[in-house]
């Protein structure tokens, strides 16, 4: 807390905790139901951080088969062809649609990426009290809870595609077995970028 | 609230303790993520079945981790790569097969690749063209020892190892109009087709390896005869001409028929697979040799033949009582045992104990069969067959009242039958000697004679008086002529005179109105102008054919 001189003062600081559906407030030290809307009230989501941790490494484990393994067969009568992620950037290079290849490249391979690096990093962080700022840690969550969705784009695509394109010998669309472990792996990770709960952030940058 | 708020801010002053470290319920899920990725890592390696190497010619539209290997259209295996071979000169493709298959992977599996095939016998495969070819597999039911190299085949097998049914093999001396895929006929049904065609090991036959399906397999006996069916068979004899057209199919592309004859049923089908067969040219020829055993051994013996067996050759037939019961199936000549002796002729007879009755029979009955023959006075005899040819035949015949003789069973190869001195020699003799009376006539001086009376017309036409004949010729010619047109005047009267005739008759029926029918002049005038009536056609007809052609007049007609 350098740059500002305001002090932020937490609920949990405060001796309350904010309800997370209405936004009353209550004693921490009070197990009862938020009076308002009368959802469970907690001042920290608990194992948060385990939560976070365990569905990283589900999400990054799904991560591997889904570069492996294809993620759309093309049937058609001149062949079948099976395509990875990488493999259907480097079609797209080839065949000089750079903008598109460009869009699944980012989407698919650095936003993932991306993420599970920023909720590593932010998990990390709160575990060994790294020296960031609180602000530049929710600039981080949010990024990642904004470009989450994104990543999503790639199971979209070939959902659509196999919906659409089912005309019998001439040409036939399956979702591989990839698309399945990226789609595991996308939810996996937004899983674990929600299960970072965001009042944490503060608790640590207070440590100082 | 605002009250409460500032309350409870006031009343936290020290940092909250830590939350309880208890372990999240979450972590279940990277377990179980692991487990599961563990479970397929295990699960692909150990369901990975055994790799084997095909070599083929070419690789024919195979593509390494696309082309499936299938059986019976389930794929059972994977095209893993596709390489040149060491040679160069092949490929060799690299098949991961599904585990389950492993065991059948053995000495009888054959692969081979499916491609769209389009020609004269067959259009095939045509779904690959749209979804690339295959590698198709084939292996018998029985497993075997592995084995992890194959050589594919170039052509796909018509049947696959499992198909029910009997496997023959037919041997031909010719190929004839037979291919590979031929059909087997069964009373005009296809009840099979030929799959393999060679060359025996000495390339003294055709070997044809045909597949009878089941359950038409049953129909084969051990004296089931086969023949081929090259297109069209006509026949000409006694009763008429016959055409006889196995199918469509076989017109184009010939085949093999099989029929049983009728005794033979009785005996039990054929339940061996590769037993032979021989081939037949055509149904005529198969029926005619009317009983197996043509070529067994077992029904052999040796007939020794002392003199000339001029005319005397293989496949000159044996009969007995006037039937046909075998034939000989080689001769061969031995010199005199002493000098000055005469030489003797080895003839090996074979007998087909079928057509005396005894289908099948083991070769100690069979002999024993002869033996009692031989015992009761039979004797082997040679006959003469064609006076004209000058060819024999062998005859089998029964002398209750000669001396008793025995089968020589020391002999080798076979045993010789006892011989009786033919009268073939008599009758030889006989027809030496019309020759010789032949040779015998003044054909000499015939021909002096002859020739003198050809030497004289040629004088005779040398002569000048000839040399003038066709002169006078001409002259006698054209005062034929003469005369002729001389007739075609007088012919030009005729009319003339049958008009007058007509009336004559005319007359003479007025008259005979008059007459009584009873009396004797009524009788002899009617027959009178009847015959006038028959002259005036005659003569009209005659003017009509003078008319027409008038030198009829010279010719007669």
């Amino acid at each position: 807390m350098g740059d500002s001189d305001w002090q932020a003062l937490s609920a949990r600081q405060s001796g309350l905790k904010a309800c997370t559906s209405c936004g009353a407030l209550q004693p921490l030290a009070d197990h009862e139901p938020c009076r308002d809307c009368g959802a469970a009230v907690h001042s920290r989501r608990t194992n948060s951080l385990q939560r976070v941790w365990a569905f990283l490494i589900v999400g990054v484990m799904a991560y591997f088969p889904a570069n492996i393994y294809p993620i759309m067969k093309t049937r058609s009568f001149t062949g079948n062809t099976t395509d990875t992620i990488l493999s259907g950037v480097v079609v797209l290079i080839q065949s000089g649609s750079y903008v598109v290849a460009l869009i699944i490249f980012v989407a698919s391979i650095c936003i993932p990426v991306l993420k599970f690096l920023i909720i590593a990093g932010l998990a990390l962080s709160l575990q060994h009290d790294w020296d960031i700022s609180t602000h530049n840690r929710h600039r981080l969550h949010a990024v990642t809870e904004f470009i989450g969705r994104w990543s999503m784009i790639d199971v979209f695509v070939v959902a659509v595609l196999a919906a659409l394109i089912q005309l019998g010998a001439i040409m036939t669309i399956i979702p591989g077995v990839g698309i399945n472990a990226f789609a595991a792996s996308v939810i996996f990770t937004m899983l674990a970028a929600s299960s970072l709960d965001p009042r944490l952030l503060w608790d640590h940058s207070n440590d100082d | 609230m605002i009250d409460k708020k500032k309350d409870a801010a006031s009343s936290v002053v020290e940092r909250p303790a830590r939350l309880p470290a208890r372990l999240s319920l979450t972590w279940l899920l990277p377990l179980a993520a692991i487990l599961f990725a563990t479970w397929v890592l295990w699960d692909s390696y150990t369901d990975r079945g055994p790799l084997v190497e095909i070599t083929f010619d070419k690789a024919g539209g195979v593509t390494a981790g696309e082309t499936r290997v299938r059986r019976n259209d389930v794929d059972v295996g994977k095209v893993e790569s596709v390489r040149l071979a060491d040679d160069l000169n092949s490929v060799v493709v690299s098949v991961r097969m599904d585990p389950q298959v492993a065991p059948y992977l053995d000495q009888d599996t054959r692969f081979w690749i499916v491609n769209a095939r389009i020609n004269t016998t067959e259009i095939s495969g045509l779904g690959t063209l749209l979804s690339g070819s295959f590698i198709e597999v084939d292996w018998d039911d029985v497993p075997g020892d592995r084995r992890s190299e194959y050589i594919g085949l170039k052509e796909p097998p018509l049947t696959t190892r499992g198909t029910p049914g009997l496997r023959l093999t037919l041997s031909a001396d010719e190929a004839g109009y037979i291919y590979v895929g031929s059909p087997v006929f069964l009373r005009q049904i296809e009840v099979g087709r030929v799959e393999r065609r060679r060359l025996s090991a000495d390339a003294s036959k055709v070997l044809f390896d045909i597949f009878i399906e089941a359950p038409h397999h049953k129909n084969v006996y051990p004296g089931t005869r086969f023949y081929g069916v090259s297109g069209v068979e006509g026949s000409i004899g006694a009763d008429g001409a016959s055409v006889r057209v196995e199918s469509i199919a076989a017109l184009f592309t010939g085949g093999i028929a099989f029929e049983n004859p009728p005794e033979i049923t009785r005996t039990s089908p054929v339940v061996d697979t590769g037993r032979s067969y021989k081939l037949f040219g055509s149904r005529t020829e198969a029926r005619g040799s009317l009983f197996d055993g043509e070529d067994d051994e077992r029904y052999r013996f040796l007939a020794e033949f002392p003199g000339s067996v001029k005319g005397l050759r293989a496949d000159t037939p044996i009969e007995y009582n006037g039937m046909r019961v075998g034939r000989v199936a080689s001769v061969s000549a031995n010199l005199p045992r002493n000098i000055g002796g005469e030489g003797s002729a080895t003839a090996v007879l074979q007998f087909q104990p079928a057509r005396l009755g005894l289908a099948d029979v083991s070769q100690e009955l069979w002999y024993e069969a002869v033996e009692g023959l031989v015992g009761g006075g039979l004797r082997v005899q040679l006959a003469s067959g064609n006076l004209l040819t000058g060819s024999l035949l062998v005859r089998m015949v029964t002398r209750p009242e000669l001396s008793a003789a025995s089968i020589d069973f020391n002999s080798e190869p076979y045993p010789t039958l006892p011989v009786m001195p033919a009268n073939v020699e008599a009758v030889t003799a006989d027809v030496e000697t019309l020759v010789k009376n032949l040779s015998e006539l003044p054909l000499d001086s015939l021909v002096i004679a002859a020739t003198g009376l050809l030497e004289d017309a040629r004088k005779l036409i040398a002569s000048p008086e000839m040399s003038t004949l066709p002169g006078d010729l001409s002259s006698s010619m054209s005062s034929i002529a003469a005369s002729a047109s001389h007739v075609e005047s007088a012919t030009a009267d005729l009319p003339a005179l049958i008009e007058l005739l007509t009336r004559v008759s005319g007359n003479a029926n007025d008259v005979l109105e008059g007459v009584s029918p009873d009396s004797e002049i009524y009788f002899e005038l009617s027959a009178a102008v009847r015959e006038l009536g028959v002259a005036a056609r005659s003569i009209a007809a005659f003017a009509e054919l003078l008319e027409e052609n008038p030198n009829a007049i010279l010719t007669g007609r």
